[in-house]
């Protein structure tokens, strides 16, 4: 199976976003999950960008970097306000200097960088805005 | 009494010599966002639209490349058209004067960049694509 650090990133930075009240259905990386047209929903895609060691010497500790998408849509035509709530409830979640656990995964501690958003975009028939959430780890 | 200071003329070249190593430093950083872009960029080929599309441009200017996929041939490439990005990109940064432009901006102008950097959900369908997320990697990245 190998090293499973980027399962535990990933596990962690979901489970965190699932545990947030007030968000709908999540739809995670490669389900087949059809979402239901007219009803919000969210999309989740973790984008790893760096693995290099942290310090110099014998073997150091690498530095996970990446970016954790959450994309935030809504039906077409109702307005910016619903997906303006949905992407502040994750950017809430995911305040730049924190750290992330999870419930059973005791070592895994994914530190948040930052968490913006970008523009609305219309994607018929829905509206949507990306949240990205730039995550590093250490790990042995 | 009056004060005075008298500057040696060698200290205007001793800052023309800071000036133009600083634009060296700022072209190198370019250059690396430049391949940080193609390299993350070539999984992406089909037609070669959306990777040859990239520019370096002034911020603020509208410009920037923009190459379609239509009546484009498919199964391009990925490295010869992430070669011919690259030497875009080159000519770009060699040909901005960084003197004079204080903000420079990476844009791809292709129809379909968003659809590449975000994927795009089609309803009732076991089509969906997932993005590519070049932008936001290249963000991570370089900062």
């Amino acid at each position: 199976m190998g090293n499973s650090v980027y399962n535990d990133i990933r596990a962690t930075l979901e489970s965190h976003l699932a545990g947030v009240v007030g968000l709908p259905d999540i739809f995670y990386e490669n389900v087949n999950k059809d979402p239901i047209v007219g009803q919000s929903f969210l999309k989740v895609q973790m984008f790893p960008t760096r693995r290099r060691p942290a310090c110099r010497g014998s073997s150091p500790q690498q530095r996970y970097d990446g970016v954790f998408t959450v994309y935030c849509y809504t039906p077409e035509g109702i307005g910016p306000s619903q997906a303006d709530d949905l992407a502040n409830l994750v950017i809430e979640a995911f305040d730049a200097t924190t750290d992330i656990t999870h419930p059973t995964l005791i070592d895994t501690i994914v530190s948040i960088e930052y968490a913006e958003r970008e523009q609305g975009i219309t994607s018929q028939p829905y509206y949507y805005v990306p949240v990205n959430v730039g995550f590093y780890h250490y790990a042995t | 009494m009056s004060k005075q200071v008298t500057i040696n003329q060698s200290f205007y070249g001793k800052l023309e010599k800071l000036e133009e190593m600083a634009e060296e430093v700022i072209q190198d950083k370019l250059m690396d966002i430049a391949e940080t872009a193609v390299n993350l960029s070539e999984r992406t080929v089909d037609t070669g639209a959306y990777i040859t599309s990239f520019s370096f441009v002034p911020a603020g200017s509208s410009a920037g490349r923009m190459r379609t996929s239509n009546n484009k041939p498919t199964g391009q490439s990925p490295q010869a058209m992430g070669d011919e990005a690259l030497g875009g990109l080159i000519s770009d940064i060699k040909s901005i004067d960084l003197k004079a432009t204080p903000r420079v901006t990476l844009r791809n102008r292709s129809p379909h960049a968003r659809e590449v950097e975000d994927g795009k959900e089609v309803p009732n369908s076991r089509w969906r694509k997932s993005g590519y997320g070049i932008f936001r990697s290249i963000r991570s990245i370089h900062g």
